[in-house]
């Protein structure tokens, strides 16, 4: 057992050798990538914790405006909500006024149709009457309606009260038109026969003028400035309009529709 | 009875010869390279990496760890010169499990030769460190009179490292051909894995002793302050 010195440098220098050798395959590349890993993952760390931090930002921010929006929504809710029944209450209103107009536009076309009826019904009867009149009146004494209304007339004027006959000779002017009124012309007789009588009752001579008015359907005015002497079956009939009442023949038919 | 391998010499010319040692050591040699190289030529820095690169990284790691816990500062400016230490000793004392082989660790040549590495590169360290002067006069310390049991110091402490090394490696290789002799069968082979052991103790304990000296031969002033402190 002895030292050879030979071997000794030999190998220490091998030892010099493997220790460089060593460290450039060995050491320097484990320490780098630990080193470069390290830094790869304190890098990787700190992108970690700032992307927490703007995604905690980003959370508050979305958080805070979920609270802004949810507050707004409910805002224009209520806001819808209360425009909605305002809406709601105006087209109502609108509605029951236009339904208001409409009812009293249809109970006016219905009292006006009721109304053109009930002239026409009246109307007709009258001239049934009148005709039914006429013909019994010249069937029995061989006379006409006509000439006894002419006749009629006559005899009121004849048995007139005091007042009115005085009233009568206070109206009749000498030479003043007297308008006699009546639905029909009047024949040349029946004419000399009215114009005499009042000749004899006032003792003036007025001017007759004849004139024609239809709505009399049968009778006759007399007429002078403010005075005015008439008689007609105007209220005969209308006597008879009331005995059979003709409204209530209308609802019959028409309905009660108010 | 051969107790070191440098007695197996190959060739021989005056001074120079190439004995088993040197060829055992110059395989070793290769094979630590170029399973370093294998292993670091793909070296990745993404969070998976290979379990080759994994275990380089544990041993690396481990060492430098070792290196701080004893009170080397900047233990990576004497990771190579510890490191390939402790490596060199454990790879050529794990291939003792190969037949026939013999470790240059059982040299005592090779021993020496580390230990005058570590007497050598003690004070180049400290120098590199701390200067010349700064340096020479840690010789002086506490006084001038310990001048000479320092450097006898110096010197005991890289005998005892070459020695103990020898001693420890050889031993076990002497047991194991002892054993060989009385119960071929069984014991060598108990004996070779105790000789595993030792060897790993021993590298171990080589590589500490001589992070201690280094250590101490660089440490500062305001270290030392600061270790008697704590």
């Amino acid at each position: 057992m002895q030292i050879d010195w030979f071997t000794v440098i030999a190998q220490v220098i091998n030892f010099l050798i493997l220790v460089c050798l060593l460290k450039r395959f060995l050491y320097k590349p484990v320490l780098k990538a630990i080193a470069d890993r390290e830094a790869r993952i304190n890098k990787q760390l700190a992108e970690a914790a700032a992307s927490k931090a703007a995604a905690e930002g980003e959370y508050l921010l979305y958080k805070e405006r979920n609270v802004e929006f949810d507050a707004e929504r409910e805002k224009a809710l209520e806001k819808v909500a209360i425009d909605m029944e305002k809406e709601k209450q105006q087209l109502l209103l609108q509605a029951q006024k236009e339904s208001q107009t409409l009812r009293i536009k249809l109970q006016n076309d219905l009292k006006a149709e009721q109304h053109n009826i009930l002239n026409e019904v009246k109307q007709r009867i009258q001239q049934t009457v009148l005709g039914i009149a006429n013909k019994t009146l010249a069937d029995l004494g061989n006379t006409n309606l006509e000439t006894q209304i002419v006749s009629i007339f006559i005899q009121r004027l004849k048995h007139l009260n005091e007042t009115e006959a005085h009233q009568l000779i206070q109206a009749i002017q000498p030479g003043g038109n007297l308008v006699v009124e009546t639905a029909y012309n009047l024949n040349e007789e029946q004419k000399k026969q009215l114009e005499n009588t009042i000749r004899e009752m006032t003792g003036v001579h007025p001017v007759f003028q004849y004139e024609i008015d239809k709505s009399l359907i049968s009778g006759i005015t007399l007429k002078m400035k403010d005075y005015k002497l008439s008689w007609n079956t105007t209220d005969y009939l209308n006597d008879l309009q009331k005995h059979m009442n003709f409204n209530d023949v209308a609802d019959k038919y028409w309905g009660n529709e108010q | 009875m051969r107790l070191s391998p440098d007695e197996k010499i190959f060739w021989k010319d005056g001074f120079f010869q190439l004995n088993l040692t040197i060829v055992t050591t110059w395989m070793l040699m290769l094979v630590m390279v170029i399973a370093a190289y294998l292993v670091t030529r793909r070296l990745k820095n993404s969070i998976t990496i290979s379990r080759w690169q994994h275990i380089l990284e544990i041993i690396v790691l481990t060492i430098l760890t070792q290196m701080e816990d004893v009170g080397l500062k900047k233990p990576e400016k004497y990771l190579a010169f510890v490191g390939t230490l402790f490596l060199f000793i454990v790879v050529a004392n794990l291939f003792s499990i190969v037949p026939m082989y013999e470790s240059p660790t059982a040299s005592l040549s090779t021993t020496s030769a580390l230990a005058i590495s570590v007497f050598i590169a003690v004070p180049v360290f400290g120098i590199a460190e701390k200067g010349i002067l700064k340096y020479m006069k840690t010789y002086l310390q506490p006084n001038f009179l310990m001048l000479p049991f320092n450097i006898i110091s110096e010197i005991s402490r890289t005998l005892a490292l070459a020695i103990r090394l020898f001693g420890n490696m050889m031993s076990g290789g002497m047991i194991v051909s002892i054993l060989l002799i009385i119960a071929p069968y069984f014991f060598p082979i108990i004996m070779n894995v105790l000789g595993l052991l030792t060897g790993m103790v021993q590298a171990y304990i080589f590589a500490i002793l001589a992070t201690v000296y280094i250590s101490a031969a660089t440490q500062t002033e305001e270290q030392q302050l600061q270790k008697s402190q704590k």
